[in-house]
């Protein structure tokens, strides 16, 4: 078997396997349904935000995810750019990985709402209740920030897709994927030309996605920076989050190429060196996130600022320090163990430690996001925060489309770039 | 039209020399983006370049103006004495736009120097380039090439 053939119907042969797991897929997104209809049917009273905690889970799990995404940008355009041609055989999975954490995000600041349907108001459009987005807020750039993050990322996971449509299509047996590749490559038949304008509109994509990524992020930040809320008025946050967006974003990669790689046997292709290589990211990530929680505690000291100072102690001693201790654990204790060239090159090991940094990184947001704003500057705007069920079913369930959108791609299109991986056998 | 199958790349590069000595016109397939190839015999590809800096000026400046009509003249508001014109403030905008309109001139490049959607080439209609276009180098062209060292030769039925 060629590699053309091996690469484009690795979903086929592993059907049986992949249908098995439609049905923990459906149970999550059973419960996302739930949580959204009790949601919808009594408003955002069933999660436990309140005055001064108005930015609870959804907050949370919107920058989790939207982290999430960064290290997919971050494969297929940084390291393009960077020439790391080992990044050829995952940037499809990551790539892939960007575009279902975007949409599981996407769907949080919608549902904060409480009235989604009325989302359309934060775009500019002619209406006659002089009604217009104020473009001097962090939440409008959001808007526009998350929605071209995603179109860009899903033009240019489609542009890369193309040829290997093409390959795609003449290794299948099913009818359906025949046509439904066909059409996808639009006709590309492999003309010089047509490489040629995808080479050079691929280094574009790539150049323009890589200062994309990194001011997403930022904007996000921004959210919180623009405040005035203890902890979160700081010029430190945007390289924070893009930093700690790439650090959640490589342990989620590499949970997922771990399966994969045993799942589908693809050993020789996703290698002990690709392992290797997004470990040394995950670990240098996770020292710089580091490096930033003592610098965030450096600032408040030094600051001498008294509401400053006092969320910061709050955050290590206060009501909510577990939330703090369970973040410096995860996310600065066991990534130490990557120093270790020998244990770097596990498995086990990294799974084990990307699924602790998971939890870090959420606790991270939880940490920034709920102990700032229990604490605030006003007596009369100190509270606390309790997450319901409601709050845990809708996190929960995102799971469901991410994983959902996973599952699409492993099972019907080539999540291995069959063109890249022959380009680099080729050289 | 004829249809000459290579597996040697040299092979295909003497041929490619040939006509291009002889100037007629031929077409170039290869089952991958080989930078040596792109180079010595693909056309021109500025549009990709063109199409992605006007979008890009374009989505910038649009977006910058769309905010500066709203704040200036549409809706004027004094928030908190900042002047209307707030320009860092849109900077943000003004640079999603820009990055969102590249990407799509990017696009629309891809498919308008391809012409895209184009599923009636005449090279598909033979069998043997479907099935080993991924494998082999292919050149189409209306001439014969002498003393060419191809692995195969197809002619294929001219056009109505």
């Amino acid at each position: 078997m060629n590699i053309d053939q091996r690469l484009s119907v690795l979903g086929e042969e592993r059907s049986s396997f992949l249908f098995k797991l439609l049905f923990p897929i459906a149970g999550l997104l059973t419960l996302l349904s739930v949580a959204i209809f009790v949601l919808l049917k009594y408003g955002v009273e069933v999660w436990g935000i309140n005055v001064p905690v108005a930015w609870g889970f959804a907050i949370v799990n919107f920058v989790w995810w939207i982290g999430i995404g960064h290290a997919g940008t971050f494969i297929s355009a940084i390291l393009l750019l960077v020439r790391q041609d080992w990044r050829n055989s995952i940037n499809r999975v990551a790539e892939s990985m960007t575009l279902f954490a975007v949409a599981s995000a996407g769907l949080f600041p919608l549902l904060h709402m409480g009235r989604p349907w009325y989302a359309y108001w934060l775009f500019p459009y002619p209406n006659d209740m002089t009604l217009m987005p104020q473009y001097r807020s962090p939440l409008v750039w959001d808007a526009f920030a998350v929605s071209t993050y995603l179109l860009v990322s899903l033009i240019f996971w489609y542009v890369g897709l193309v040829p290997d449509f093409a390959v795609a299509r003449e290794q299948t047996q099913s009818k359906f994927k025949r046509t439904l590749f066909g059409v996808l490559s639009l006709g590309f038949s492999g003309e010089v030309k047509e490489w040629a304008s995808f080479k050079k509109a691929s280094t574009y994509f790539a150049i323009i996605a890589t200062p994309l990524v990194i001011s997403v992020h930022t904007v996000v930040s921004l959210d919180f920076t623009a405040a005035q809320t203890p902890g979160w008025h700081s010029p430190l946050f945007p390289p924070f989050f893009v930093t700690g967006a790439i650090y959640s974003g490589f342990a989620m990669v590499l949970c997922l190429l771990i399966l994969i790689r045993h799942r589908f046997q693809l050993k020789d292709i996703i290698t002990e060196h690709h392992l290797e290589s997004c470990a040394k990211f995950l670990l240098m990530s996770g020292v710089i996130v580091t490096f930033f929680y003592v610098i965030e505690f450096f600032m408040a000291w030094y600051g001498d600022e008294f509401y400053e100072s006092k969320i910061f102690i709050n955050r290590m001693f206060g009501k909510k320090n577990w939330a703090f201790w369970l973040m410096l654990i995860c996310n600065s204790f066991f990534i130490q163990i990557l120093w270790f060239p020998r244990l770097r090159k596990k498995e086990v090991v990294l799974f084990i430690v990307s699924l602790i940094v998971l939890v870090g990184m959420w606790m991270e947001r939880y940490v920034i996001v709920i102990s700032s704003l229990m604490d605030t500057h006003l007596m009369t705007t100190q509270g606390n925060y309790v997450a319901t069920r409601w709050d845990w079913m809708l996190y929960i369930g995102t799971f469901g489309i991410f994983f959902f959108g996973i599952w699409l791609v492993l099972r019907f299109l080539p999540f291995i770039p069959i063109t890249e991986v022959k380009e680099l056998d080729h050289k | 039209m004829i249809l000459y199958e290579f597996r040697d790349p040299k092979d295909l590069i003497d041929a490619c020399e040939c006509l291009k000595s002889q100037r007629v016109q031929f077409g170039l397939y290869s089952p991958l983006p080989e930078d040596k190839l792109i180079e010595d015999y693909a056309p021109s590809t500025s549009l990709v370049s063109y199409m992605a800096i006007g979008g890009a000026i374009l989505g910038a400046l649009a977006g910058f103006l769309l905010q500066y009509y709203t704040n200036v003249y549409d809706y004027p508001h004094n928030i908190g004495g900042k002047p209307l014109n707030s320009w860092p403030a849109f900077l943000i905008i003004t640079f999603e736009l820009g990055v969102l309109c590249c990407g799509l001139g990017l696009l629309g490049s891809f498919i308008i120097l391809n012409k895209y959607p184009r599923f009636d080439r005449e090279v598909f209609g033979l069998k043997e380039f479907n099935e080993r276009r991924h494998e082999n180098y292919f050149i189409s062209t209306q001439k014969e090439i002498p003393n060419v060292k191809a692995n195969g030769t197809y002619h294929l039925p001219d056009e109505l």
